[in-house]
């Protein structure tokens, strides 16, 4: 039993002594994170109706609303929002000829999907009206740099206000076409 | 201690992965555009037209030029243009041409041409000769029937109507007026 204790304290002894060669009774670690440019985008209207008066052949109009996250680069940094259509209008339903509305091919020369721009937050909205196009992208938002998203978490808020043109070309129907947005940071 | 350290680190980059992930859609960022084309018809037309006579009590005539847009359902649809006499002519209180109570069986007629749908479709016009009509209930056709698929160009599609007024003897000198009022539909 004697020998059994002192084999204890003798081991207690040793763990001790080990621990007590093990590091030290403090320490720190420097914790580095890299915040880099970012961008994440929400489109609030996934489904936009483009409606007229229905007098005078008045243009039909509509809005799209999106809300979005940006944080561009301290010193050199930028960024954008775009948009193409990514799919042309289509006419939808039975017995449907496609003699309406299109980007790519607008039945009477003139005929277009427009739209203009509005930010409430950080960045530039696009200037003027601009035309809608399916083979390239157009601008909606630019960011400079050190750009961050003023409303948190909630993001910032974008509108697309379209115009399309109302041409008695066109067949009676419903139409739709894809629009598709783009947001980058750098 | 280390655990702890560890364990710490390891939550905190939970927490900030969580919160990333709330921000912002997976892409793509979409938005569906859908219209609806529906029928619909426009008209302008001369605000003013005189009528003349050749002399020697030949009939007052004269031509009001119009431009119509149409857009008729492609199948069933149709539509009309219609006028009436809205204000009669001041002369009818007067000795002078009067449509609603004519003073010598004196009449307001007239003929109308009008230029087919540009993009599809037909237009019927009017027989020639149409008496004119005072009110609404007795609105006559300048274009009695659109088609179906009725579509005009974008700049629009004209027509004219020519007038032809009773030139009576009986009418006292003067400059009397009338007001003709149209009707568009489309369906």
């Amino acid at each position: 039993m004697k020998k059994i204790v002192t084999l204890a304290a003798a081991l207690l002894l040793t763990a001790s002594l080990a621990h007590a060669q093990l590091g030290s009774t403090s320490g720190t670690t420097t914790v580095t994170v890299t915040v880099s440019a970012e961008a994440a985008l929400n489109v609030t209207t996934s489904s936009t109706s483009l409606t007229s008066l229905g007098t005078n052949f008045t243009n039909y109009t509509g809005a799209s609303t999106l809300s979005y996250f940006v944080r561009t680069t301290l010193s050199g940094g930028s960024g954008s929002i775009t948009l193409k259509v990514t799919t042309d209008f289509a006419c939808t339903g039975t017995g449907c000829t496609n003699v309406g509305p299109s980007v790519t091919n607008p039945p009477t020369n003139g005929d277009k999907l427009a739209y203009t721009c509005s930010l409430s937050g950080v960045g530039t909205a696009c200037s003027g009206s601009q035309t809608a196009s399916t083979t390239s992208s157009t601008s909606v938002a630019t960011f400079g740099a050190n750009a961050h998203t003023v409303t948190f978490p909630g993001g910032d808020t974008g509108t697309t206000s379209w115009t399309l043109t109302n041409d008695p070309k066109y067949q009676t129907g419903s139409y739709q076409a894809v629009v598709t947005f783009t947001i980058s940071a750098s | 201690m280390k655990k702890i350290l560890a364990l710490t680190a390891l939550a905190l980059l939970l927490a900030a992965s969580s919160a990333l992930a709330q921000l912002g859609q997976a892409p793509p960022y979409t938005t569906t555009l859908s219209v609806t084309i529906a029928p619909e018809i426009a008209f302008s037309v001369d605000a003013s037209t005189t009528l003349t006579s050749a002399g020697r009590f030949a009939d007052f005539l004269g031509t009001t030029n119009f431009t119509y847009f149409v857009r008729t359902t492609k199948v069933g649809g149709g539509g009309t243009i219609n006028l009436y006499v809205s204000t009669d002519f001041s002369s009818c209180t007067g000795t002078g041409p009067c449509v609603g109570t004519p003073k010598d069986s004196e009449t307001l007629k007239y003929t109308c041409s009008v230029v087919a749908p540009g993009n599809n479709g037909t237009a019927t016009g009017c027989n020639a000769g149409t008496p004119a009509a005072v009110g609404s209930a007795n609105a006559t056709p300048v274009v009695s029937a659109f088609s179906a698929d009725a579509r005009s160009l974008k700049a629009g599609n004209t027509g004219t109507i020519a007038w032809d007024l009773s030139n009576s003897p009986m009418y006292q000198t003067g400059s009397p007026t009338a007001t003709v009022t149209y009707t568009i539909s489309a369906t």
